[in-house]
């Protein structure tokens, strides 16, 4: 059993990732953003003028880091296995409603734990939503609930979204093809060089402990299993040491950076949050990590927050520190609606309108 | 033995469907769980061990046999 498999290794992971997280805002990033999933998809999203949204533009090191970190660590682990073929198109699908969730509440579970680091009590509200996402995704799994069985697929397959990602590293390292804010989050950043390798340890990191914020509550309630949830711990702690540190703990709901205090839509934004991922078998990080292992699925999911992200900033979905608008408030009902629908027909209660079902349970 | 094959499964399916088998079992009784992912194997030994049940992981060429003695 290596090191990373254990307690031990997962809290020594969570510490360094908060840590260096709160390191990453001291760098330049923009507050309680040190890493952030779904943010940083967004960035990337309007760094290929995807969305027309100026202040979050920019091709984050770190997000293309921590998948290649994992994919590189995948290879030299013998662990990288091109599979897919798991309900891949609804997995799209609830991609871009898992980041719709993500841009109401502003940021991914990744992001909530940081908030929840530095005193924003937003985040706090947003947890109770996402524990009640994860909760009605455990009521689906234990009524049978499935996406199906993925297969293995080429070699060549489970590449195609790792060298993407770092074609788009050497251009923007290169070049100055992408578009960057030059206000807003989006022109707050550390150095390039300081991200990318956050970005590769938090990569490696992640793959060798299998770190997931949602599968560390999903297991904790479902199973008993408090190993994932350790890691979301430590992060917590990691970030509040630093955040006591440097002077950036505010104990408050009010004027947070990059947040808005509609209880309500922080709670429901991270409620799909919660259940999208579960539903997915992981979070936006886990997915991003499974992508560097050569899942394929997890790759289309990662497409899904992308054209979400681009969605969410071009019809006025994504929330800003002001609040949520009246489309973010329709979408986040529909999501629900639409996720509830799937996980209907892909469980016990929709076994005869579906073949994940029988597929799932063919044995041999 | 019973056998289950849970290849291409995500999480936490395969230690969801583990846990299920393991409920309707007597001491003594052993099951057999194909798995082809470390993640998959990690959960279900991680599983097995905290329910004091008796584990022993072969590799096989596509992934893993756990074989389980409750």
């Amino acid at each position: 059993m290596s090191f990373f498999s254990t307690r031990a290794g997962m809290i020594f992971s969570g510490l360094l990732v908060g840590v260096m997280a709160v390191f990453l805002v001291l760098m330049g990033n923009p507050a309680n953003m040190g890493v952030c999933i779904a943010c940083f998809y967004r960035d990337v999203a309007g760094a290929l003028g995807l969305h027309q949204a100026a202040t979050v533009q920019y091709m984050r090191p770190e997000i293309l880091g921590i998948l290649l970190g994992a994919f590189i660590t995948s290879l030299v682990a013998r662990e990288f296995k091109p599979q897919g073929g798991s309900s891949t198109m609804l997995r799209f699908l609830i991609g871009v409603v898992v980041m719709f969730g993500a841009l109401v509440f502003l940021g991914c579970p990744l992001r909530m734990i940081l908030r929840l680091g530095a005193g924003d009590l937003n985040a706090f509200v947003a947890l109770i939503g996402f524990m009640a996402g994860i909760l009605t995704g455990i009521f689906f799994l234990k009524n049978g609930f499935t996406l199906g069985r993925a297969y293995n697929q080429s070699t060549a397959a489970g590449y195609v979204l790792p060298l993407i990602f770092l074609a788009l590293l050497i251009l923007a390292g290169g070049t100055g093809i992408f578009l960057v804010s030059t206000e807003g989050p989006g022109s707050l950043h550390a150095p390039f060089l300081i991200s990318l390798i956050v970005g590769l340890v938090v990569g490696f990191l992640a793959q060798r402990t299998r770190l997931c914020i949602a599968g560390g509550i999903r297991d904790a309630f479902l199973i008993r299993d408090f190993h994932l949830v350790s890691g979301f711990l430590a992060i917590l702690v990691g970030a509040i040491i630093m955040n006591l540190i440097f002077g950036k703990f505010k104990l408050g709901f009010v004027e947070q950076p990059i947040a808005h205090t509609s209880h309500l839509w922080n709670f429901l934004g991270l409620y799909v949050v919660g259940l999208g991922a579960t539903f997915l078998g992981g979070c936006p990080l886990r997915q991003t990590v499974l992508a560097g292992h050569g899942n394929v699925d997890s790759a289309v999911t990662i497409i899904g927050f992308i054209v979400g992200a681009a969605l969410a900033h071009n019809f006025g979905i994504a929330a800003s520190p002001k609040g949520v608008g009246t489309a973010g408030q329709y979408i986040v009902v529909i999501s629900i609606v639409l996720l509830f629908i799937i996980g209907f027909i892909h469980s016990k209660f929709g076994a005869a309108l579906n073949n994940s079902q029988k597929q799932a349970s063919i044995k041999g | 033995m019973k056998e289950i094959n849970l290849y291409g499964m995500s999480c936490p399916e395969p230690v969801l469907r583990t846990q299920n088998e393991l409920k309707g079992m007597k001491p003594g009784e052993k099951l057999m769980v194909l798995v082809d992912s470390e993640t998959a194997k990690e959960n279900i030994t991680r599983l097995v061990l905290s329910r004091k049940h008796k584990i022993n992981v072969k590799k096989e060429s596509e992934g893993f046999a756990l074989e389980i003695e409750v």
